[in-house]
């Protein structure tokens, strides 16, 4: 047989056959897993007891706290805020809400909802606030929904209103140029000099018709004249004269018209004479006609502008207004129970641990072994004995983790057999890279303790530098540049990318290669370790040997 | 002649400043029983474990002679066939507790790289010959100490090794057990290992060694058979006496008298008396004479060279000796 295959046979026997580490080793894992299994294997939140205190409850504060109750949190009303504030310390309660006097939403006072939270308890803290904040979020987005439908429906009022105005306006300022353009027409006509030429024509006239009337009795007097000559002459000229009277007759009533006319003139000379003062109030009232008209303009043109943007609001939904950008978080994979969204993080932190542990022990135990020196004179090499602790180890916690699969599939319904090939590869590798840093610390102290106290500090190294407590993104940035180079960070990332999201080997790559690279250089280190520390191991395990037998003789 | 498997030339180790083998040459024949003496610190065990290659001397080398190549060869310089020809036994058990007796025996032929059948052939021999086989399948933690001491041998011969190392082998046993070890060794030697064996418990040596060398501070002092490193010690012989009436101060004051014997020590050594004299005939002579004076009959009479454990001590203090005038 192999060395190899017998180094590692001879590791399993010892672990078996050593009662304590087996049970721990092998049992401890299992227990872990089938623990975290039942604890997280839902999707119920937290019991979470709530202090609240006001010095006043209104309507608005209990239905806060209705809502609050709605859900899962036992809510405690308070007398007084001390109180409130000491059960967190007792741990009573895990947050107190102190809510204003009388705290309304018509008045235009801030109402500030103030949290106590015990910061102490980290993880619950966030959680309690981020809850809290939401429910009480929920309820204050309902008040501003109301508020804004209030606004919006007086807003649609005035919508309404300016729109069947705006006729009445056009109206107007139709009208209002009607009279402009009518006031304009006049003031041309006066301009362009028809009451002039009125005047004159009617001037002319009177005297057309005086000249005319003079003529006539010029005439008339050159008639009776040689009427008179015809007398003289003894003409019958009676009828001629009556002719002559009934001309002049007609003449005078010519003449008592053209006095009556005289009146209509004295209207027209009247009107003449207005002539200025009409036009400079045809002028003043074309003023007033044009400010009025462009005070008209101005409001239709507010009237348009209210118009156009009230039309223009495409929102009309007061929940729009309130929120407009809601948030709706799906989950990328189907919604199962905390188990499955744990479990890459829970697998990487039992095989790490499993992984440290292990390898060290079994590190510890070839040290500690009365056969290491006779290990050392056989012609089997270094490495060889290196390979197999690193291959026992890697057997027995790959052999816990078909253990804990299949588990996690049969009592907690996980989707790991989804991404089976992919997941059993990548946690060959973080497998790997674990047990070689066990091995690590194993080789370089030679008292069990130390070196078991080791392992554990450097597991919770990995593990304070993870995501597991607190979100690496809050620490400080240069803690946070380590971190992400954190295996633990690594190997929970590829995990949670292969068992959750399913994604592509590819996609991992860097990540992979990453893990890889950490683990041949632990391999080189180990080996360096092993070659030029052994002799002085078995030396210091010799005398120490030696001292023991000194003592017990 | 015999031929030499072993030849330590001008070997140097030291730990720091202080040297713990200061150039040591010497040769072990094939097929010998060679033990290695010296006090505690002298350098015993340094030797043995740079002859395995545990140690890398500062100066020197260690060849042995290869059967395959036939010629002498490092055995720094050839470690992997070097460590085949050599088994070691330390001081303390060297298996798995927690292994039975035959998984420790198969996972150490394993190592050696042997096939399945030779090392079950090879168990199959061992437990005979170190008496094991009906505890083949009990853990070795639960083996009493002999048995312990018989597995760990029996594991540094799994692969038929042409040399034994064996240190301090019988230093914790009891006298039983230390007699059933020798036994073992015995058995072991008769076929035709090479033993090298360290030891403080020099009447053992002295009983079971063909050659012996002697480690003084550091320095090979003396390497021989026992007779021969007696013979460097001393020519004298010593007389061991018990008398029924136990009257040695008359016999020890009757025989000072006589200037001829060439007496160099008269000493009571629990209820014998020891002589050391260069004539021990005429010394017999005069005792039996001195016994009849005085009426007391000789339970007991022997004469033999003085022991590896004197001369030893007595090549220890003349060291030291010259150490100190050296000094100053």
């Amino acid at each position: 047989m192999h060395p190899l295959l017998k180094i590692i046979q001879k590791n399993l026997k010892l672990l078996i056959r050593s009662k304590s580490s087996a049970l721990i080793i092998i049992l401890g894992p299992l227990l872990v897993i089938f623990l975290a299994g039942i604890a997280f294997d839902n999707l119920n939140k937290y019991s979470i007891n709530i202090g609240v205190y006001s010095e006043q409850y209104s309507n608005l504060t209990e239905s806060f706290i209705t809502k609050l109750q709605e859900n899962e949190f036992n809510v405690q009303k308070f007398d007084l805020e001390e109180p409130c504030v000491d059960s967190i310390k007792y741990a009573k309660i895990h947050t107190c809400i102190i809510f204003p006097k009388n705290m309304q939403v018509e008045s235009n006072d801030v109402n500030e909802i103030t949290f106590y939270i015990d910061n102490s308890k980290i993880n619950l803290v966030w959680m309690v606030l981020d809850t809290l904040s939401s429910k009480l979020s929920e309820r204050s987005s309902e008040l501003s929904v109301d508020l804004t439908t209030n606004l919006l429906e007086k807003l649609e009022l005035t919508k309404r209103e300016v729109s069947e105005n705006r006729p009445v306006i056009t109206n107007l300022q139709t009208e209002n140029q009607g009279a402009m353009s009518e006031i304009s027409n006049l003031n041309k006509d006066l301009v362009s000099g028809k009451v002039t030429s009125l005047k004159d024509r009617t001037s002319v006239f009177k005297s057309f018709l005086i000249k005319q009337v003079n003529d006539i009795e010029e005439n008339l007097a050159d008639i009776e004249d040689e009427i008179d000559v015809l007398n003289d002459g003894g003409a019958d000229t009676e009828a001629l004269e009556d002719y002559v009277e009934d001309t002049k007759n007609n003449i005078m009533e010519i003449e008592k018209q053209i006095e009556a006319g005289g009146d209509y003139l004295k209207i027209v000379s009247s009107v003449i004479e207005m002539e200025s003062s009409l036009k400079s109030g045809l002028n003043s009232v074309d003023s007033a006609i044009s400010k009025s008209s462009s005070k008209i303009n101005k409001i239709k043109d507010s009237f348009d502008k209210i118009y156009e943007k009230v039309q223009d609001l495409k929102i009309n939904n007061a929940a729009t207004i309130v929120n407009p950008i809601t948030t709706n978080i799906k989950p990328v994979v189907p919604e199962k129970t905390y188990l499955n969204y744990m479990f890459p993080a829970l697998i990487v932190l039992v095989v790490m641990f499993i992984s440290i542990l292990l390898s060290t022990t079994l590190v510890m135990m070839e040290k500690h072994s009365p056969a290491y020196f006779r290990n050392f004179i056989t012609p089997t090499r270094n490495i060889t004995f290196i390979l197999g602790t690193y291959l026992t180890s890697l057997i027995i916690v790959l052999l816990q983790l078909v253990i804990i699969v299949i588990i996690a599939l049969i009592f907690f319904k996980s989707q790991v057999l989804l991404s089976l090939p992919k997941t059993g590869l990548l946690l060959l590798i973080v497998t790997s890279f674990f047990t070689l840093a066990g091995m690590f610390v194993g080789s370089l102290f030679t008292s069990e303790e130390t070196a078991t106290l080791a392992s554990i500090s450097l597991g919770s190294v990995f593990l304070f530098l993870s995501n597991i407590i607190l979100p690496i993104e809050s620490m400080p940035e240069y803690v946070r540049n380590i971190a992400n180079f954190n295996p633990f960070i690594i190997a929970e990332g590829l995990l949670k990318k292969a068992i959750l999201f399913n994604s592509k080997l590819a996609v991992m790559l860097n990540d992979i290669l990453i893990l890889i690279g950490y683990s041949f250089a632990l391999l080189v280190v180990i080996w360096l370790i092993h070659t030029f520390s052994r002799r002085h191991v078995i030396f210091s395990l010799e005398k120490h040997s030696k001292e023991k037998l000194v003592k017990k003789k | 002649m015999a031929t030499p498997i072993l030849k330590f030339q001008n070997l140097k180790k030291g730990f720091g400043r202080k040297t713990v083998l200061d150039n040591i040459s010497l040769e072990i024949n094939q097929g010998e029983i060679f033990g290695v003496i010296g006090m505690s610190g002298s350098g015993k065990t340094t030797l043995l474990n740079t002859l395995i290659g545990y140690y890398e001397p500062e100066k020197g080398d260690v060849l042995f002679y290869s059967k395959k190549d036939k010629h002498y060869k490092s055995i720094f310089k050839s470690m992997l066939e070097a460590r085949n020809i050599f088994g070691f036994a330390p001081q303390f058990p060297s298996f798995y507790p927690k292994l039975t007796v035959m998984e420790n025996l198969a996972h150490f032929g394993s190592l050696y790289h042997l096939s399945k059948e030779t090392i079950q052939n090879n168990i199959d021999h061992l437990i005979t010959l170190t008496e094991l086989v009906d505890d083949r399948n009990e853990l070795a933690q639960n083996l009493s100490g002999g048995m312990q001491k018989r597995l760990s041998i029996a594991c540094s011969l799994i692969h038929k090794p042409d040399i034994l190392i064996l240190d301090e082998p019988t230093a914790d046993l009891d006298p039983v057990l230390r007699k059933e070890t020798w036994r073992l060794l015995k058995g072991i030697h008769r076929l035709g290992t090479t033993i090298i064996i360290a030891s403080h418990l020099l009447s053992e040596l002295e009983e079971n060694c063909d050659r012996v060398s002697i480690l003084h501070n550091s320095k090979l002092v003396k390497t021989g058979t026992i007779c021969q490193l007696k013979d460097s010690f001393t020519k004298d012989k010593e007389i061991h006496l018990a008398t029924s009436l136990e009257k040695y101060d008359k016999i020890s004051r009757e025989l000072s008298k006589l200037s001829s014997l060439s007496i160099k020590k008269i000493q009571l050594q629990g209820r014998k008396l020891t002589i050391r004299t260069s004539k021990p005939e005429e010394t017999l002579n005069h005792l039996l004479k001195i016994t009849k004076k005085t009426n007391e009959s000789i339970i007991y009479l022997d004469v033999e060279k003085p022991t590896l454990e004197e001369v030893f001590e007595s090549i220890s203090q003349s060291k030291q000796k010259e150490i100190r005038l050296k000094g100053g």
